[in-house]
């Protein structure tokens, strides 16, 4: 008999600390939990790599610097020098969303990006930060993004409709894309463990696949994490030199 | 016809749509190939592009699981 077992039961949010505020329950959850791990995960890797730094760098150093020349380098082929003052920002997006996708991978995790309302609120900062930064650039001009230059008059009816609703939905599709790759990610691997473990000693070749989905996992948590700063960046871009 | 079949009637065919995300995922790989025979040179940035392209229309062949997802446990 082949069992999938309870592949939804790993994105349960359970109460470590229950905790009411008036009407709203903000209780601190596993979720919450995992957040601060990863925080401090990538504050420690930052911290320890740049401890004692020189300028030949060590080892640990040379990682660090590898990670962040990544980044700058993303950021920096979209938007040029002009974006170069909004680098934290990606940058935390960045390391926040890719250590929510790899403290996922590990058995009996949280994989905080696999909530639709982590994900969703980080498009919205995202999307909210692109917005003002825009507005404090250009003022009123910036709404010439809804019509890109060199559209015949009579076509504007029609474009600028588009336009708005394409940037609206901006934030749909970013956080969508993320929260689903990681909850699916995650069914499959449940999924393809549970069946691999059911079928007794036949189950040792799928258990070799199962290796090789975790593989490709990992190359995906990376990858949903370079996107999302990618398009992060790419949106900056839009709203600091618009069409 | 209940309400429960047809809502796996529509799951099952809203699958059909991966069919046009297989397509697209074919020719993203079929055009990164020949691109490379073409310039080998080049092969490093197209690798790069490719498998952000792959990664891009993966996403839609999701968004699709997302909806079947939808109509089998939500609606």
């Amino acid at each position: 008999m082949i069992k999938v077992g309870k592949p939804m039961k790993q994105f349960d949010i359970h109460e470590l600390v229950p905790f009411e505020l008036g009407q709203f329950n903000v209780a601190f959850t596993n979720s919450a939990l995992w957040m601060v791990i990863g925080i401090l995960v990538m504050s420690a890797f930052i911290f320890m790599g740049t401890r004692r730094a020189s300028v030949v760098p060590g080892r640990f150093q040379a990682v660090v610097e590898l990670f962040y020349e990544f980044v700058f380098g993303l950021l920096h082929a979209q938007t040029g020098d002009k974006g170069l003052k909004y680098f934290p920002f990606v940058f935390c997006i960045f390391s926040f969303v890719l250590m929510g996708n790899l403290l996922g991978l590990i058995p009996h995790s949280f994989t905080y990006t696999s909530h639709l309302a982590v994900t969703f609120a980080l498009a919205f900062i995202v999307i909210v930060t692109v917005t003002l930064i825009g507005i404090a650039r250009h003022g009123l001009h910036f709404f010439s993004l809804f019509l890109p230059s060199g559209t015949p008059l009579w076509m504007a009816p029609l474009m600028i409709p588009l336009e708005v609703t394409s940037y609206l939905m901006r934030p749909v599709s970013l956080s969508l894309r993320l929260f689903i790759n990681m909850m699916v990610g995650h069914i499959l691997l449940k999924v393809f463990a549970a069946i691999s473990a059911s079928i007794g000693i036949a189950g040792l070749l799928p258990t070799l696949v199962n290796v090789g989905i975790t593989g490709l996992e990992l190359l995906i948590a990376f990858i949903q994490a370079y996107i999302f700063a990618l398009l992060t960046s790419i949106y900056l871009k839009d709203s600091i030199d618009l069409h | 016809m209940t309400f429960e079949i047809a809502k796996v009637f529509a799951a099952a065919f809203s699958a059909l749509a991966l069919f046009g995300v297989a397509l697209s995922m074919g020719r993203v790989v079929s055009s990164g190939l020949e691109s490379i025979a073409r310039n080998p040179s080049a092969s490093g940035d197209i690798q790069k592009f490719g498998i952000l392209g792959m990664a891009f229309t993966e996403a839609l062949g999701l968004f699709v699981l997302f909806v079947i997802l939808l109509i089998l446990f939500a609606v």
